[in-house]
């Protein structure tokens, strides 16, 4: 029997200005991506989310998930409220480890996200089985990648798994298949453009109205609204009038776009608001924070007109168009 | 036709938010009332600059323009350059790298304003060389 454990979070041991976007010099930059940019959903669904499904797609026996938090940024409101504790999620892990040592299981795939990794998993533990180490790890053209096939009759996880793992002698094994290694800004962009380009297997969480153009369930977007394909538009989110969304952007759930604004090669996280009549082109938004990869810049918007947090509430929790005015509306395509 | 009078080079604050903009406006009103105006802004400390420094840009524009003068921009932080694309009104100014070269801008004669010289073969020619230029 095989199986998997993933686990969300690099070791987040990069300063703040390797995430490749400016320098981060606020309390409010250090917590941003925290938990790791894996815990972010690109398209309707965490990369931890997605390379666990993956896993469970390969016929993998038993996949344990640890780590996921519900949108993996920490807000500036947050930073005072226990955060994810990695190390925690490392023992709980490790406990699973030792239940399938228990069960006997044959090896077990871990995968610390990290990385967005798509390959034969059934043929890395083939691998594995033929190196006869105890660890094997992962490695692309790049370096190694935090991805191991152990076994865990071999291996004593009780001074703590990761540390195991990292000073075993390991087998190395190369990866052939999809790699995007998520260490910064530009990298979350580049996974949503290859996802929507179909550039890796993985696809966008939502229902496909037009080729290239997702739709997540509860999205509204008024018929005067252009949607470029490709395109993905998340769960709850409204695209009101005359706004063009075009060139590979995405706008992850429960956020709003507000009249005429033009989102070009853009990603919009969770919850953001962006205001009328704006031009975001280049760009990563969360809440206040922009990310312009054209200019390398990290700004934050102290305006609320422009870019602020949304909530459902904000706009009196109802939609603020009428329904014969939405082109798309994913309780049923028009 | 060219511009005269002198070109005034004032420094954008770091942060443009309606407080500073109100002191802003203060210092530049007595320009803004001037005859033909020609102001660049120097915005290399800009950090942050809210909706109201926006409006601030465009109002001063829209003055300068009123009054014959023209308003520039220069040495632009990146920071303002997000801005103003973000709130798309980086196409509406006039950007130079650096202070120098928007005032040198000012100074720089129109195309038209220059006077056509005679090709050389006019003179040699005579009445041939001018029916060839005419041709």
């Amino acid at each position: 029997m095989l199986g998997a454990i993933v686990i969300a979070g690099s070791e987040c041991t990069k300063s703040n200005s390797d995430y490749g976007v400016g320098s981060f010099s606020t309390p409010v930059d250090l917590g941003l991506f925290s938990e790791g940019i894996a815990s972010i959903p690109v398209l309707g669904c965490s990369t931890i989310g997605r390379m666990a499904e993956s896993i469970r797609r390969a016929g993998i026996d038993d996949v344990s998930v640890f780590g996921e938090r519900k949108h993996g940024i920490r807000r500036a409101t947050e930073l005072n409220t226990p955060g994810l504790d990695l190390a925690e999620e490392w023992r709980s892990a490790a406990r699973q480890f030792g239940i399938y040592r228990e069960r006997g299981f044959e090896a077990v795939l871990i995968a610390r996200t990290g990385a967005y990794i798509e390959c034969e998993f059934a043929a890395l533990f083939e691998r594995h089985r033929e190196h006869g180490e105890s660890v094997t790890r992962v490695f692309d053209h790049e370096g190694p990648l935090d991805v191991w096939i152990v076994d865990p009759s071999r291996v004593d996880e009780s001074n703590g798994l990761l540390t195991e793992l990292q000073n075993a002698e390991s087998a190395d094994c190369a990866l052939g298949g999809y790699v995007n290694r998520l260490e910064s800004v530009r990298d979350l962009r580049r996974f949503a453009i290859d996802i929507l380009t179909l550039r890796c297997r993985t696809r966008p969480a939502g229902v496909e109205v037009r080729p290239s153009l997702w739709l997540a369930d509860g999205a509204q977007v008024a018929r005067s609204a252009r949607l470029v394909a490709p395109a993905y538009i998340g769960r709850g989110v409204k695209i009101t009038d005359d706004c063009l969304i075009t060139r590979c952007s995405n706008v992850e759930a429960n956020s709003y776009v507000d009249f005429g604004t033009a989102v070009e090669d853009s990603s919009i996280l969770p919850e953001t608001y962006v205001g009328i009549g704006l031009d975001l082109s280049h760009s990563l938004v969360y809440g206040s924070e922009i990310f312009n990869l054209h200019h390398d810049v990290r700004l934050r918007i102290s305006d609320p007109v422009v870019l602020r947090k949304h909530t459902a509430r904000a706009h009196g929790g109802r939609s603020t168009f009428e329904t014969n005015e939405v082109a798309f509306s994913t309780t049923g395509r028009q | 036709m060219l511009n005269s009078g002198p070109v005034v080079i004032m420094q954008l604050p770091e942060e443009l938010n309606v407080k500073e903009v109100d002191k802003f406006m203060q210092e530049m009103g007595p320009l803004l009332e001037s005859n033909r105006p020609r102001i660049v802004l120097e915005c290399s400390q800009v950090r942050s600059m809210e909706s109201a420094g926006v409006e601030m840009l465009l109002r001063c524009l829209e003055e300068v323009l009123k009054r014959d003068g023209d308003l520039k921009l220069a040495a632009l932080s990146p920071e303002a350059e997000v801005i103003l694309e973000l709130m798309r009104v980086a196409r509406v100014f006039e950007t130079f790298s650096t202070s120098e070269e928007a005032a040198r801008s000012f100074n720089a004669i129109p195309a038209d304003a220059i006077p056509q010289e005679a090709s050389w073969y006019s003179t040699l020619f005579g009445d041939l060389g001018a029916l060839k230029q005419a041709s």
